[in-house]
């Protein structure tokens, strides 16, 4: 082996062992300072390729596989009860039950999880632009409410709704608008890090949900003058 | 049911790191990584049933995560790459990594350097532990032209923290 294979071996495979390579490296006092540098560049190369994994990332893969699962399970169900009453009884119901398996509470806190991502967007959308998106939903604001950190459709649990981050004083403030899903009254969510209230709107509801209480309730009460449904 | 469960809980234990590092260096995005390892996970889910060797679930994984970004890149022609901002230099500096800092921070700029086609195997070998024939396979290309790409992807990083002037000084005996 000469000096030129030596080398490009090493290039092209630091960490393979040979006897040939061990060889050259005894009576080659230049290659055996080139494997040197060689091997320390692999070793930092290894340390750098193994950025930071973000925090959750395994159980927000998990979660997401468990809600699509029982969403599956949950339609799946229904087709089968809804076919079975059909085909016995001979006449057409209106199913009351929801359309998955979670409750508003939890499929609310489920989405910010899961998509917790957004929290950390600063896209500083416009609320013009949030406006002309709103159109399709019916909605509107008529003020700036806070910078708008992210902005976009999403699927909520009973139909396509709307996803926002606001900035609060002290963190991000996720609204979901939620056409759909009706409810009588606010109601008020909470899990082990996230707190918000849940506002009856016309046609479905509107979800509300900070880390601090104070952003929460600073958002709750500027939307509640600025949030306007104009159908 | 729950045989595929744990099966598919194992893999995301085992390999969602692994998917994340190797998403994150071919999209320079920590978040569109993200979503990439989601989808890849999901179909693997839809699709578990035909994994039939385990100990093939990781290079099995891989396929998808690059099939996955080929689609994004697909529909996303126009996007650009995004690079994190110089800021992170200083985030990175604020944290103390040991004397070796400054040397890691300049590998990892020098890696966003490399073309993609010769990062790719790169990644394949040292983050997959692939030998070349195995990422020649996942690639659609020879063995022998994995070599050469990671010869010329480790070449330019020595370059970029070496400096080519010092390089070109100095003589390869024969």
């Amino acid at each position: 082996m000469n000096c030129l294979e030596f080398r490009r071996q090493l290039l092209s495979t630091p960490l393979a062992k040979s006897p040939v390579i061990a060889e050259h490296r005894l009576v080659c006092p230049a290659c055996a300072s080139y494997a040197a540098r060689a091997l320390a560049l692999e070793h930092a190369l290894k340390n750098s390729l193994q950025v930071d994994i973000p925090e959750g990332l395994a159980s927000r893969v998990l979660l997401r596989q468990r809600l699509a699962t029982r969403r599956r399970f949950w339609q799946r169900g229904l087709w089968a009860v809804a076919a079975t009453v059909l085909l016995s009884v001979g006449i057409a119901m209106n199913w009351p039950g929801s359309s998955t398996s979670l409750s508003l509470e939890e499929s609310v806190l489920a989405h910010v999880e899961h998509e917790q991502r957004h929290l950390h967007a600063h896209d500083n959308v416009s609320l013009e632009k949030v406006n002309h998106q709103l159109q399709k939903y019916g909605a509107h604001l008529v003020a700036a409410v806070a910078t708008i950190n992210f902005a976009s459709p999403c699927a909520m649990r009973r139909a396509a709704g709307f996803h926002l981050v606001f900035q609060g004083e002290h963190g991000p403030v996720t609204v979901l608008i939620m056409p759909g899903d009706p409810i009588d009254r606010r109601q008020i969510i909470a899990d082990q890090h996230y707190r918000g209230v849940v506002v009856p709107i016309q046609n479905g509801s509107l979800a509300i949900v900070a880390q601090n209480s104070q952003d929460l309730a600073m958002i709750e009460q500027r939307l509640h003058k600025a949030f306007q449904v104009t159908t | 049911m729950e045989n595929a469960q744990l099966t598919f809980e194992a893999l995301v234990n085992a390999y969602s790191a692994d998917l994340y590092r190797y998403a994150y260096w071919l999209t320079r995005d920590k978040h569109l990584a993200e979503d990439m390892v989601q989808e890849t996970f999901m179909r693997a889910w839809k699709a578990l049933h035909s994994l039939h060797d385990h100990k093939a679930a990781k290079y099995w994984l891989i396929t998808i995560l690059r099939r996955e970004i080929a689609r994004h890149f697909g529909k996303h022609r126009h996007d650009t790459v995004h690079y994190e901002s110089d800021t992170e230099l200083d985030q990175w500096l604020e944290v103390d990594h040991g004397p070796s800092a400054v040397e890691q921070w300049a590998l990892h700029r020098a890696l966003e350097e490399i073309p993609k086609d010769y990062l790719d195997p790169l990644l394949l070998q040292v983050l997959g532990g692939y030998s070349c024939d195995e990422i020649g396979e996942l690639l659609g290309i020879s063995g022998g032209a994995v070599m050469t790409r990671v010869c010329r992807a480790r070449q330019k990083l020595r370059h970029v923290l070496e400096g080519e002037t010092t390089q070109r000084t100095k003589k390869v005996p024969s």
